[in-house]
């Protein structure tokens, strides 16, 4: 079956088998490895992607039921050398240690962003809740995004 | 509360470690260690070691780990020894390199007596005489192209222990210890079980502090094991051994959403002796003494001493069942 969708805001066409899951397109077929294989059962958060801006476990959505809807994966924000802001922030509270966590920590606490860009740090523990990491115990993680938060907060109150 | 001690590498055996060092001759440094970095940040905290000795900046380092094919021999990456041991070795190798670029910068600038040179943000100094100086890259160039001598240093670190005597028990350890005291305040739900940990403050002390952010990091991921331990993770198996919590719906570990409101961490910076700068791994110590001070927290609210873990709702219900149950008879 031929698909249409947007990943990362290019248009692509993938030949999908009916029972194909979202994930082994995007790192199969469209080499996205970034989106990570973890538990394949939808419970770690490792395959997490944003589809139209919501965060879904790829392993266990189905590619055709992408059709027509656009998905981003963390190179939608952020490249290395050009990393997004909120990115800049974990390297800087070293929030992140084996790293197998990062992207799909990263597109839920964005998404959580977009729809509430003042969020509370219990807002922000049960956005990032679906995400499990096994290095950081996420108070790095946790410190990294208040921060971002705070800095702008205050940015938008000085304007 | 809880304490505890660990040692650095197990008993019974001599952990041995060594490490490779050369400096090129456009003053930039490959250290090649059999250690293995999973994201704990050990290459990142010894090329800062390595650059401190040898006086470049850290982009000028590049470690190359856990190649067996290109690494000497390390034990492993494990019992919070890789700080100390790698640690160790990578401090004795760059003093050894540095001694060299010391001699090399004296045969260009005819004084040679390495002990009268200092090293500092890439160049070599002359102590009496600062206006006197050569770049580490000067000298490195000098030493493998003009003076046939490569800059090539190595070293090796092993520990001392014998397996424990049988009859008697008793064992000769490697008495590089660290140490770390944790406190929970606790939350026990008597109509549920649940328990919520409210608090944690766990203080360890693993010797000279080389990056604070990665020990921070060690403390929290440590502590989040040590939590899972005490309240959720759980390996079940069936009779035939089979596992049953084979997946993480069944296997729980600590979501953000339930690690405790309050998390806090210290750190004491009481050297160890041999590590390098006085510096002492920090992993093991972090989760061991968390379970025990989760358990004395809910014995001290319950009055209920919990011998197996984790400390589910259905093992608190049961015991507080257990109890009231003694008591009205
Ligand atoms: S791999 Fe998809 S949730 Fe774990
Ligand atoms: S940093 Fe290793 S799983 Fe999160």
């Amino acid at each position: 079956m031929l698909i249409h969708f947007h990943v990362n805001g290019k248009a692509c066409a993938v030949d999908a088998a009916p029972d194909e899951k979202l994930l082994d397109t995007l790192r199969e077929k469209l080499q996205i490895t970034s989106v990570k294989r973890g538990c394949e059962n939808g419970d770690c958060g490792a395959c997490t992607v944003l589809l139209d801006g919501r965060p879904v476990a790829s392993c266990i959505f189905l590619t055709v039921k992408a059709r027509n809807h656009s998905i981003q994966t963390i190179e939608a924000f952020g490249e290395p050398g050009h990393l997004h802001p909120l990115q800049e922030k974990f390297r800087a509270h070293g929030a992140f240690q084996c790293g197998f966590c990062a992207p799909g920590v990263t597109l839920s606490a964005i998404s959580l962003l977009n729809q509430n860009p003042t969020p509370t740090e219990e807002e922000v523990r049960r956005a990032i809740s679906g995400n499990l990491c096994r290095c950081s115990g996420y108070v790095q993680i946790v410190e990294a995004i208040m921060d971002y938060v705070e800095e702008r907060r205050a940015a938008r109150e000085e304007l | 509360m809880a304490a505890m001690i660990y040692p650095h590498d197990s008993c019974g055996v001599s952990g041995a470690t060594s490490v490779f060092l050369k400096v090129d001759s456009d003053g930039s440094a490959v250290l090649y260690s059999g250690l293995s970095d999973v994201g704990q940040g050990s290459k990142t905290a010894l090329s800062q070691l390595a650059a401190e000795i040898l006086g470049i900046p850290m982009d000028k380092i590049t470690f190359i780990a856990g190649d067996t094919h290109t690494t000497p021999y390390d034990e492993g990456t494990g019992a919070s020894r890789t700080t100390f041991f790698c640690g160790h070795c990578v401090k004795e190798a760059c003093e050894k390199a540095r001694t060299q670029l010391f001699e090399a910068a004296g045969r260009m600038l005819g004084v040679p007596s390495p002990e009268k040179f200092y090293i500092q943000d890439g160049v070599i100094y002359l102590k009496t005489f600062p206006e006197c100086h050569v770049s580490v890259a000067e000298a490195a160039h000098a030493s493998e192209r003009i003076y046939g001598h490569p800059i090539l240093a190595s070293a090796t670190f092993s520990s001392f222990s014998t397996p424990a005597d049988p009859e008697t028990g008793h064992a000769l350890m490697f008495e590089r210890h660290t140490f770390g005291t944790q406190i929970a305040e606790v939350d026990v739900d008597i109509d549920t079980g649940e328990i919520d940990v409210l608090k944690l403050a766990a203080v360890h002390s693993c010797g000279t502090v080389i990056n604070p952010n990665l020990v921070e990091g060690q403390i929290y991921g440590g502590v989040h094991m040590g939590l899972g331990q005490a309240l959720m993770e759980e390996m079940l198996e069936r009779e035939d051994g089979s596992v049953v919590s084979n997946t993480f719906s069944e296997y729980h570990i600590l979501t953000a959403a339930d690690m405790p409101g309050v998390m806090l961490s210290g750190m004491v910076e009481r050297p160890v002796e041999d590590g390098p700068f006085g510096a002492g791994g920090m992993s093991e110590g972090a989760p061991s003494p968390t379970a025990p001070a989760v358990g004395n927290a809910v014995a001290d609210a319950l009055g209920i001493r919990f011998t197996s873990l984790p400390l589910t709702p259905e093992r608190i219900l049961t015991a507080l069942k257990a109890k009231q149950s003694s008591q009205r008879s």
